[in-house]
Formats: C-alpha cells, structure tokens, sequence
C-alpha cells in the first residue's frame, strides 16, 4: 500500500502520499485510530485496513475524491 | 556506526544502479535535539539516525542527492512541502524542487526508514527516478479524472 500509495503522487499532482510510522508517531496516529497496520486513510476519512490490490485502492482513492469509479465520463 | 552492513550496502548499491533511470532529491526534514522540554512540542528521537542511513544511501549512488533541512530554522519549506511530523523524507524527481507540485504530488516518509520501510523508500526513489509510473493503464486513467486535492496516508509500523 505504501509503495502503491507513492506511486499514485508521482503519477498525479493532485495526490499527497504520507507513510507514517506508527510505532514512532503514537499520538499522531491515535488521531486517526490507527489500531492495526497496514492502515489507509484518505482525506482524513476513509479507512481501509490491510492490503488491498491497485484497481481496487484506486477506486477507493478516486470515491475519496468525490468520482464514481464505476461511471466514467 | 554504519546502518548498513557492507553486504547490504553493496545490494542496495547494485539496485540502485539497475534502477534508478534519473537524479533523485531526498530531502530529510529534522530538527535538531535542544534537550529542552516544551510542552506541545516532541523533540524527534531518530532525526540523527535518519540522518546517518541517509547519507549512507546517497554516498551509495551518484544519482541519489540528500538535503537536510531544519523546519525550525526554514519553516518556509517546511511548509512548502506540508511537512507535519519529525523526521520526514521527501523523495522527488532531481529538478523538481519548487516546481513538483506541477508535475508530481507530494511523496512523503513520517519515521526513521528502517526495515520493511527501507525498501519502500528505495521504490520511491525508483519511482522518482523513471520518466512514467509502473502502475497498471487503467490506474492512470482512473487518476486522471481526478479534479480535487487526495491526501493519503499509510500507517505502517517497521519490522
């Protein structure tokens, strides 16, 4: 997910890609309620836990956005 | 004390010169210790270390170039690359500095880059590096009805 997610930024501006380090940023990620990792969170809302394969993490990225993944324009 | 053991710093030499097809800035954001206690405000506890494996990595590739920058002497950039926490990487495309944000999104690293993160770091570097994405045709279609700012932010723990 983390190289995924850097990948993303490198392909589109409009990403910012942050991996963080849990164990050494403890309260930063109690604010996110970080309980286990790998743990994805997009514009401060949407959660996705565990790995997950890059057509469906970019839909995930892309409903985070506001754009229906499954309707194309 | 070096990070790397020579047999790791010789892989990590071999990779990145198999790998890296460009100039790659990695700029470390680090404070620091003052030893003072301020409320509000966490002194980074790996700042240096980071420091060290870093410049171990540059001195590992011509085409691997470190900065280091204090946030609290140059808030300025801090601020320019939405530096949150201590110690933070930045990886982008050598040249890109100022002007990334045009061509690519921000790629950031929050924590001491060490065991399973050292290779993400080093498939950032990779990436930076290539003229286009690895990712799959229908990914950068997807990205590319993008309108609205995306930030994402991956909670990993090192092994």
């Amino acid at each position: 997910m983390a190289s995924l997610a850097h990948q993303f930024a490198l392909a589109q501006p409009l990403i910012s890609a942050d991996v963080v380090s849990a164990s050494e940023f403890q309260a930063y990620s109690s604010r996110f309620a970080v309980q286990a990792v790998p743990k994805t969170v997009v514009n401060g809302r949407k959660d996705i836990v565990g790995g997950m394969p890059e057509p469906l993490f970019v839909a995930e990225v892309l409903r985070a956005a506001g754009i229906d993944p499954d309707n194309p324009t | 004390m070096a990070f790397l053991r020579p047999a790791d710093a010789e892989r990590v030499r071999k990779r990145l010169a198999a790998d890296l097809d460009g100039d790659v800035d990695v700029i470390l954001f680090t404070a620091p210790p003052t030893g003072l206690f301020i409320p509000g405000r966490n002194e980074s506890t790996t700042g240096k270390q980071a420091e060290a494996l870093l410049t171990e990595v540059a001195g590992l590739s011509d085409r691997v170039h470190l900065r280091v920058v204090n946030p609290r002497t140059e808030p300025n950039v801090a601020a320019e690359y939405g530096i949150e926490l201590d110690p933070a990487v930045v990886v982008e495309k050598r040249g890109s500095e100022g002007t990334s944000k045009a061509e690519a999104g921000r790629v950031r690293m929050y924590g001491l880059p060490s065991g399973y993160e050292f290779m993400t770091l080093l498939d950032a570097m990779t990436a930076a590096s290539r003229p286009t994405p690895s990712l799959l045709p229908d990914t950068l279609d997807s990205l590319s009805r993008m309108t609205d700012p995306v930030h994402i932010q991956v909670f990993v723990t090192p092994t």
